[in-house]
């Protein structure tokens, strides 16, 4: 029924976060099993990855697409939802997560999608996550394509939170009274800004005298 | 040259935000209530003019008796698991009050309040019984310690004029065992064990008095499952059983049984304070429970006969608990007759003080342990609504004649109101009276300023409360409902005239796990229509609920949809209409559910129901925490946007003109979960942005070192929150704003399936103070600036600027024309605390728990609802008063002006007109 494929996907680590890959506390190997169901159907098994390592994102994917490009289309036009469970293995940990996405967006994408893998700081997995690009609308028109899957895995990382930065702001003040002792500083303000002490002063002595001295009326 | 330049800078953007209170606007449209919270200790004084309580919200107060106002109060520590063990009235008109975690004993005068001295008692091992007393001259501490042996009693003594403290001797108890409940009746200790049938008797200054008496030769008879309870009330032990009630004075023989007898129906007794010296110990008091209501009986134990004629009976009202607690105070009036006062603390934690004839007050103290806040729009008056009646209407009842007859009639009913009110006074010709008027009718003004604010409480009491005074308008206890989870859902406002307001709670059973939905009229405080007084019981369990939009086909009563155990869902009110209404829109309709202690967090699709059968499937699953063994982690808070907030600017307008578009995704929550790393000892807190929809995880960042208490604020696209750092010892704000990027992908709907990816901007900033309650400030339309709200240890409540939190403050760069432009300030690592901005300005509010925040129908107004130990009521307008005219407009002047002006012009034109006749005629 299904076209039985097996395919080594390409393996593609992106690291979504700028922390470096050796700030998990622990690194593992994990073997996370997949299985999908497109609708209410019972689920089926997809594939399998291999982590080598959380910490340097070395993945591999090994899947085939148990359901036809018929399927896909039917749950597409029925706006049904494409369930993947994942179940995850690591560190004698096991949880079992679940992720979905509407069928048509997987349907049209040509079924690109894209795994994330969530990673917290102390090693743990806490969540796998499928999606499709994100340019991708519903609109139904798709030519007939090979039911193969083109995943691309990610590894998201968890960031650290931010810190006060209170050694930057301590330099910057340092380096101003320098350049104040140096009289590096430069007054960049507009006239007005610069010399409205003087300005207001003359401009209410124009006023005052003006005000004071009314206009003789003319014989 | 620069620095002035920054602090130029700054001083402009705080001139445009700070909103300072002038002295005559105190009071003006705020007030405060002082609460102390339930009575657990209550002593009336020698003179029983006043009351001294000892609350279990950690508080000494001194109550005056002929008013229940507090004369002084005192917070003992803020620790929250301590509480008041004991509290006694010494004979040198001090008070002493003994609290537990960590044990203290202070000592206070009565009449000013002020400490006298305390003594903090340092334990090595934690005793397994602790009781206090007070003799002529000292305060006494008997504990019971583990021993080698067995157990050992230890005394101690503190002097009450210094405390000097004077350990006297320890004792071995070889008869005693664990789950024994001992009274101290000083010197005696008096101890039960539940399973035993003899009561244990030693006098604590002398080891070898020990006594056993047999149950039976106090004329107790105890049948196979019947358990004795032992209770004291001060020089009296008492037992009781299910049947019976007895009552035993201590001396060194045993125990002597009073000879009047107390029926079983006994609900409280107290040894009343008597104004002469001599009769202290005569009387006696007993509560006893009636069909309907209390008696409360006097007894002369001296004579041995209940003194009918000083005896009488009590009634309390309908939302009153059962008493437990009962303090009484005896007097005798000019006339020779005994007469009493009682204070009386109820399981609806209200505290009610009266006499025989009747009760003069009663303290709602159940105000001090608020659950959820909800501020409720009050109906149209009676004008508005007779126009509404004329337009809203749409009977048919056609032609040109019949709307004549329509508005003729409407315009002479609108004829009749103003006239009755003109007459009862209600419209007072003067345009400015005081607000907080309490008189005030219960309508709608103009600005929606006036609300009443539904208030639901720890003790499963609702209070319904006037925004403009502070007066509570309707209060009801809610009957057999477990109180340990209640929410309150507003499900029609009253904005629909003439459909009936509907607001619903919903809590567990008492008696089941099923759930129980008390529906009521938030106005009024009626129940509704529904089950049996407003109760429907439920035959499942909830397990989460969600308030849908409302529309035209459900009479604008928004459905409220259960999730039950099963993750069946069920729809209230279960109507043909709601229950289509939610069919029409399942397919979008996603819920979720988080287990806090497992974290594992689960999202389901309604996309499968029809009208005949509600359906869901599960769409996603995290699980969040670390499950290794040497990390503690648990969910500690879910925050969600203000479900009726408004975005008005979808981006920021950079210098450059161009915008940067902001990632409003309202299907965002943000969840925290807080966990110790048990090796090191070293909390730490991780904060997931979580798609609920889709189950992605869209941003996750982590803080270590730190502890609670956290505080998260969610609003528009930034995410606010708080925590103490370990490290450095101080409270940090963290900010983060979400932006999609200089180009939209969807302006017009937001998929959750097909979101973009955000940038995540953040900052993080020192706060120099200790943060106990966080809120964002919310408006009607979203176009006032938005300020956070920080409730403070100290008791203030601070008004802080989003601009302060903005995360796109630069540090490196000096402030440049373009940041000005944009309003960015530059970086600066520690918040100020200005006085100006500190909303409650004197009006300190103790313990600070939470906030509440409601738009009022002026865009520039937010009302604020503050409870913890006190509460308190404010207005807030962070962008200033932009759309009201000031409270000191002149109109009279303004009026004057134009008028002289008028004038003017005409005796100018008329002059003007006569200058240029005669110059016509030269």
């Amino acid at each position: 029924m299904a076209l039985q494929s097996v395919l080594q996907c390409f393996i593609a680590v992106c690291l979504l976060s700028t922390p470096s890959k050796g700030e998990l506390e622990s690194d593992a190997s994990s073997v996370i099993q997949l299985s999908h169901s497109l609708g209410s159907r019972p689920f089926e098994p997809r594939g399998q990855i291999n982590v080598r390592s959380l910490k340097s994102g070395s993945v591999n994917i090994q899947q085939d697409s148990s359901y036809d490009w018929k399927d896909y289309k039917e749950a597409a036009e029925a706006n049904e939802f494409y369930h993947l469970e994942a179940f995850v293995k690591y560190n004698g940990i096991e949880r079992t997560f679940l992720t979905s996405t509407k069928a048509c967006l997987l349907y049209e994408s040509q079924l690109a999608d894209i795994i994330t893998i969530h990673v917290d700081l102390l090693g743990n997995i806490y969540g796998v996550s499928v999606a499709t690009p994100h340019s991708q609308q519903c609109t139904g028109t798709v030519l007939e394509f090979e039911p193969n899957f083109n995943t691309t895995v990610l590894i998201s990382y968890m960031e650290h939170g931010p810190v006060p930065d209170v050694a930057m702001y301590v330099q910057k003040v340092e380096q101003e009274k320098v350049a104040k002792e140096r009289g590096e500083t430069k007054d960049n303000r507009s006239f007005i800004a610069k010399y409205w002490m003087y300005i207001v002063p003359l401009v209410l002595v124009f006023m005052m005298s003006g005000a004071s001295n009314p206009e003789q009326p003319a014989r | 040259m620069k620095i002035f330049s920054y602090s130029l800078c700054i001083v402009f953007i705080l001139i445009q935000t700070i909103n300072g209170l002038y002295e005559d606007q105190i009071g003006k449209f705020d007030w405060r209530q002082q609460y102390i919270g339930k009575v657990k200790h209550a002593i009336f004084d020698s003179t029983g003019k006043k009351i001294v309580v000892g609350t279990e919200e950690n508080t000494l107060a001194l109550l005056h008796a002929g008013t229940g106002k507090i004369e002084w109060r005192h917070l003992l520590g803020s620790n929250t698991k301590s509480k008041i063990t004991s509290l006694f009235l010494l004979s040198n008109g001090k008070v002493a009050s003994i609290s537990n975690i960590p044990t203290i004993v202070r000592v206070f005068d009565v009449s000013s309040g002020i400490l006298q001295w305390e003594a903090a008692v340092a334990k090595d091992i934690q005793p397994v019984l602790c009781k206090w007393a007070v003799s002529k001259r000292d305060i006494i501490s008997v504990e019971i310690n583990p021993s080698r042996s067995g157990y050992d009693l230890v005394l101690t003594e503190y002097s009450s004029i210094g405390g000097t403290e004077n350990v006297a001797s320890t004792t071995e108890l070889p008869w005693f065992t664990l789950g024994t409940n001992c009274q101290l009746v000083f010197p005696h200790l008096v101890c039960l064990h539940p399973q035993e049938d003899a009561v244990n008797i030693v006098d604590v200054r002398n080891s070898d008095s020990h006594q056993r008496i047999e149950l039976q030769h106090l004329g107790i008879t105890v049948g196979a499952d019947q358990l004795v309870t032992l209770g004291v009330t001060k020089n009296f032990v008492s037992l009781r059983t299910t049947g019976t009630f007895s009552l035993y004075k201590i001396t060194d023989e045993g125990l002597q049984r009073t000879s009047a007898e107390w029926p079983s129906e006994t609900v409280l007794v107290s040894v009343p304070t008597v104004k002469d010296a001599e009769a202290q110990d005569q009387y006696m008091a007993a509560l006893i429970k009636r069909e309907k209501n209390y008696a409360v009986k006097i007894y002369d134990l001296e004579a041995n006969q209940v003194l009918e004629d000083v005896s009488g009976d009590m009634k309390l009202p309908d939302h009153a608990g059962e008493p437990d607690l009962l303090s009484t105070f005896l007097m005798r009036k000019p006339n020779g007759e005994l007469s009493y006062r009682y204070a009386i603390s109820t399981t609806d934690d209200s505290l009610h003080y009266g006499s025989k004839k009747e009760v003069y007050w009663t303290r709602e103290e159940a105000l001090t342990s608020i659950v959820q806040v909800e501020m409720v729009d009050l109906p149209v008056s009676s004008i508005e609504a007779s126009i509404e009646e004329e337009f809203g209407s749409d009977q048919a009842l056609g032609g040109i004649l019949g709307h004549t007859i329509k508005r003729l009639s409407s315009q002479f009913r609108q004829l009749l109101i103003v006239t009755q009110q003109l007459l009862a006074g209600q419209i007072s010709l003067v345009r400015r009276e005081a607000v907080g008027n309490n008189n005030k009718a219960l309508e709608r003004d103009r600005f929606g300023l006036h609300k009443l604010i539904l208030i639901l409480t720890r003790p499963g009491k609702l209070f319904a409360m006037d925004t403009l005074s502070g007066r509570i308008v309707w209060q009801r206890l809610l009957k057999n409902v477990n109180i340990d989870k209640v929410r309150l859902y507003v499900q029609r406002t009253s904005i629909h005239y003439p459909l009936e307001p509907q607001c619903t709670i919903l809590a567990k059973s008492s008696t089941s796990n099923q759930a129980v939905l008390f529906v009521f009229h938030p106005i009024t405080g009626e129940p509704a229509q529904f089950g049996s007084e407003g109760y429907v019981n439920l035959d499942y369990s909830v397990q989460q609920a969600l308030l849908l939009p409302q529309n035209e086909e459900t009479e604008y009563m928004k459905p409220l949809l259960l999730l039950d155990e099963s993750a069946a869902p069920h729809v209230f009110p279960p109507t043909e209409s709601a229950i289509n209404h939610v069919v029409k829109m399942s397919n979008n309709l996603f819920m979720f559910v988080a287990d806090t202690k497992s974290c594992v967090l689960r999202g389901y699709s309604l996309a499968k129901s029809t009208a005949d059968h509600l359906a869901s499937a599960a769409v996603w699953q995290l699980q969040l925490c670390s499950s290794s063994d040497s990390v503690e982690e648990e969910i500690v808070s879910i925050v969600s946007r203000h479900p009726e907030e408004k975005v008005f600017s979808q981006g920021r307008v950079l210098a450059d003109r161009s915008v940067l578009y902001k990632y409003l995704n309202p299907n965002m929550v943000v969840v925290a979960t807080a966990g110790t790393n048990h090796p090191h000892h070293r909390g730490y807190l991780n904060l997931y942005l979580i798609d609920v929809v889709s189950g992605a995880v869209v941003f996750s960042t982590s803080h270590r070192r730190v502890q609670p208490p956290y505080h998260v604020v969610y609003a528009e696209n930034w995410i606010i929150y708080a925590y103490y750092n370990e490290k450095y010892r101080r409270t940090e704000l963290s900010s983060l704003e979400l932006f999609e990027g200089q180009t939209q992908s969807n302006s017009t709907a937001f998929s959750s399936f097909s979101a973009p990816q955000p940038l995540v901007d953040r900052q993080a900033y020192i706060y120099p103070s200790h943060i106990t309650a966080m809120k964002d400030t919310v408006s009607e339309q979203g176009m006032t600036a938005k300020h956070i709200l920080l409730g403070l240890s100290n008791g203030w409540i601070q008004e802080m600027p989003r601009a302060f939190l903005d995360p796109r403050r630069p540090v490196v760069a000096a402030a440049t024309p373009e940041m000005r432009e944009e309003g960015i300030m530059p970086y600066l690592p520690e918040l100020p605390i200005p006085a100006e901005a500190i909303i409650n300005y004197n009006q300190t509010i103790s313990n600070i728990k939470s906030i509440y925040v409601t738009p009022s129908s002026l865009e520039s107004t937010a009302l604020v609802f503050a409870c913890g130990l006190d509460i308190f009521f404010t207005h807030v307008t962070p962008s200033r008063t932009f759309d009201v005219l000031n409270d000191d407009f002149e109109y009279g002047f303004i009026a004057l002006v134009l008028t002289g002006l008028t004038l003017a012009s005409f005796i100018t034109k008329r002059l003007a007109g006569k200058k240029s006749l005669r110059q016509a005629w030269k």
